[in-house]
């Protein structure tokens, strides 16, 4: 069982009145609002509670990036992975992942992977992402190219690192005369991809036919399951059965000394929400051409006011308890329902969303040091009972298209 | 040399010779080299080969910046001296602009013919349709791009500046509108459709920048077209075997 640290690294101290006069605290909400004091502070601060997470046991570190928002302060994910590279000694970093569409040179990323990957010493799992609807708007990249440019960029990097250069590609998005980075994945054939996604078939598809762990992002029990089913469908379909080292899980999770306390915190997972200020505009979710037509069409109706959310449905912070998408509480709470968890959709990677909206770093440190000292241990138990095994200890290939190569990395660099 | 006013684009061409008109657009390089060709040309066709803008004397207008624009350039330049039936002629880059031209409009052309062309990707993303002139070594290049590179190429040390000034002139433009997407632009297959006229795609066998088997494909994509390949010839035939190109294109403009 992997269990990772995640925050989606909040920019909380933005007046908040700015937010509410805006309307909208991304994209248009004008940065004037950012103050790099505070920001200093707070990326200072997520580091080291990073770095304490590494401390109270985690495997991993889950990072990601999103642009022109509030809600997270990472624009470049691999700015952090390469920070955690050099001042962390154990944990994965798993990025969830590059934003693959948005970049007009796949190759500088698969540069800078394998940059990390080799100061690591092989620590690196590469998740890939289409970005967010409103990313397509921050950096202008068309919407309607963003599967495309997924999947091109995708085959180019991988292509980069493990088959030598120099080569040339001339395709439909990239062209590239000359392919021949001087720096190469420490991991072979190269570092482990993971794809995290909330609703899209076509994502969780493409990534059960490639072999690629699936991590669904804080998803209802039950479209877990739904998406799982799907995995294993596409999985079926070209001759493999998935097991839990396919399988991965992103929950909000909160640990404190008491309920009381826990619960109280706990409702500044609702900051994101949009709870307090308003979040974004439907359409910038959903710009034309990033969903297929089907899939379009529930936002044309959301936007009529016809129907509900179609990606989150907008729930109050009771109900997200009841339906364990928030989790929060003591220690022997907090694991009892994370057990359920695990026994109903059976995942061999589990990340904790500990730290958002106004958290103070005190509460957020505390959850940190209570999962890791007391919550893991306890749900490595039930993964041995389980059976729920991640990638690493199944030794499972990094792809289906390197099915019959060894992973391996780590030691060659020690 | 003299030169034509197009919509206050100042164009440097050469007319020569009397007979139906012909147009010929140069490649990327080697330009003066083709006067041995042309000369044959003149004696069965008044012959009209312009300067694309940035190369030679051609003034580079504002925003011009893709092989389209030098498509929609060259049809305004039909139009300013108002030709009709032409035969259109292009070389190399020549070619690209020709078949873009025509895409777009065949109205004032009867014929093209195309020799050494690029422009269009037939091969896979990871295929290397033309050999890449700007990576591989300047030997290779010149060895790819001439059956026979100690006949063909100028005494580089004997040039006038003025001379030097534009060949270094076609090298840099030639670098803006070919750079990337390398030498063909990925819309222009599926227009080829359009181009109706009788084509003829005249390769040198021993093409090392776009092959015979390039020559192959171009000439099945276009709706009518005939393959003619000349021996002891590479990129420019007309360089190389400018009395065999001649005769060919007299041919073909007849027929």
């Amino acid at each position: 069982m992997h269990l990772m640290y995640f925050t989606e690294q909040p920019m909380k101290d933005y007046p908040q009145e700015a937010g509410l006069e805006t309307g909208y605290t991304s994209l248009i909400m004008s940065n004037k609002h950012f103050n790099p004091v505070d920001g200093s502070r707070l990326y200072n601060e997520f580091l080291e509670n990073y770095i304490y997470a590494e401390e109270m046991g985690v495997d991993g570190i889950m990072l990601n990036e999103h642009h022109y928002a509030p809600f997270c302060m990472q624009a470049k994910a691999n700015v952090f992975a390469s920070i955690l590279a050099a001042v962390t000694k154990r944990v994965k970093i798993v990025i969830l992942g590059n934003p693959l569409p948005l970049t007009d040179n796949p190759v500088r990323l698969a540069e800078e992977l394998a940059m990390i990957d080799m100061v690591s010493k092989g620590r690196l799992v590469s998740g890939f992402v289409r970005g967010g609807g409103q990313e397509q708007l921050a950096t202008n990249t068309n919407p309607a190219y963003n599967r495309e440019r997924f999947q091109e960029a995708h085959d180019l990097i991988v292509k980069a690192w493990t088959v030598p250069g120099p080569f040339r590609w001339e395709g439909k998005h990239y062209h590239q005369r000359v392919v021949n980075p001087w720096a190469l994945p420490l991991q072979q054939p190269h570092p482990r991809i993971w794809i995290p996604g909330v609703i899209s078939a076509e994502t969780i598809t493409w990534a059960a036919r490639n072999g690629y762990p699936y991590i669904c992002l804080n998803t209802s029990i039950e479209d877990t399951k739904k998406a799982w089913a799907r995995y294993d469908e596409a999985a079926a379909g070209v001759g493999y059965t998935p097991g839990s080292e396919h399988r991965g899980y992103l929950i909000r999770c909160h640990v404190g000394e008491t309920e009381e306390k826990a619960l109280e915190t706990a409702r500044q997972f609702l900051w994101m929400d949009g709870e307090f200020t308003g979040r974004l505009k439907p359409v910038w979710a959903s710009p034309s051409g990033y969903f297929s037509p089907s899939l379009r069409q529930n936002f044309v109706e959301f936007v009529a006011g016809q129907s509900a959310s179609p990606t989150r449905p907008r729930k109050t912070f009771e109900q997200q308890i009841e339906d364990m998408q928030i989790i929060a509480g003591t220690p022997a709470q907090v694991t009892e329902r994370l057990r359920i968890i695990m026994r109903e959709t059976r995942p061999g990677i589990m990340a904790f969303w500990g730290n958002e909206g106004r958290m103070s770093q005190e509460d957020a440190r505390t959850s940190i040091r209570l999962l890791g000292q007391e919550v893991m241990p306890a749900l490595r138990e039930t993964a041995k009972e389980l059976d729920l095994k991640d990638p690493f200890e199944a030794n499972m290939p990094v792809s289906r298209a390197f099915a019959g190569s060894q992973h391996a990395g780590k030691a060659a660099a020690e | 040399m003299e030169f034509v006013d197009i919509n206050g684009r100042q164009v440097e061409i050469h007319i020569a010779g009397n007979g139906p008109p012909l147009v010929f657009l140069h490649g990327e390089d080697f330009f003066a080299q083709n006067a041995p060709f042309l000369d044959l040309l003149a004696k069965s066709f008044r012959i009209y080969a312009p300067r694309h803008p940035g190369f030679g004397q051609t003034p580079l207008p504002d925003g011009f910046r893709t092989v389209s624009d030098l498509g929609y350039h060259t049809l305004d330049l039909l139009e300013r001296l108002d030709l009709s039936g032409v035969t259109l002629l292009g070389s190399a880059m020549g070619g690209w602009i020709a078949l873009d031209l025509c895409a777009k409009s065949s109205q004032r052309v009867s014929r093209l013919a195309l020799l050494g062309s690029c422009g269009v990707k037939f091969g896979g993303r990871e295929d290397r349709d033309f050999a890449d002139i700007w990576a591989l070594p300047v030997q290779e290049v010149l060895s790819r791009t001439f059956f026979n590179p100690d006949k063909a190429l100028p005494d580089y040390t004997a040039l006038t500046d003025e001379q030097a000034l534009e060949i270094a002139r076609d090298r840099q433009s030639a670098g803006l509108f070919l750079w990337k997407p390398y030498m063909h632009d990925p819309a222009l297959r599926k227009w080829l459709a359009r181009i109706r006229i009788p084509s003829l795609v005249l390769w040198g066998e021993n093409d090392g920048i776009a092959t015979p088997d390039y020559a192959r494909n171009l000439a099945a994509a276009l709706p009518d077209a005939t393959l003619r390949l000349l021996p002891n010839a590479g990129h420019y035939p007309q360089i190389e075997q400018p009395g065999m190109a001649a005769d060919a294109i007299t041919q073909f403009a007849r027929a």
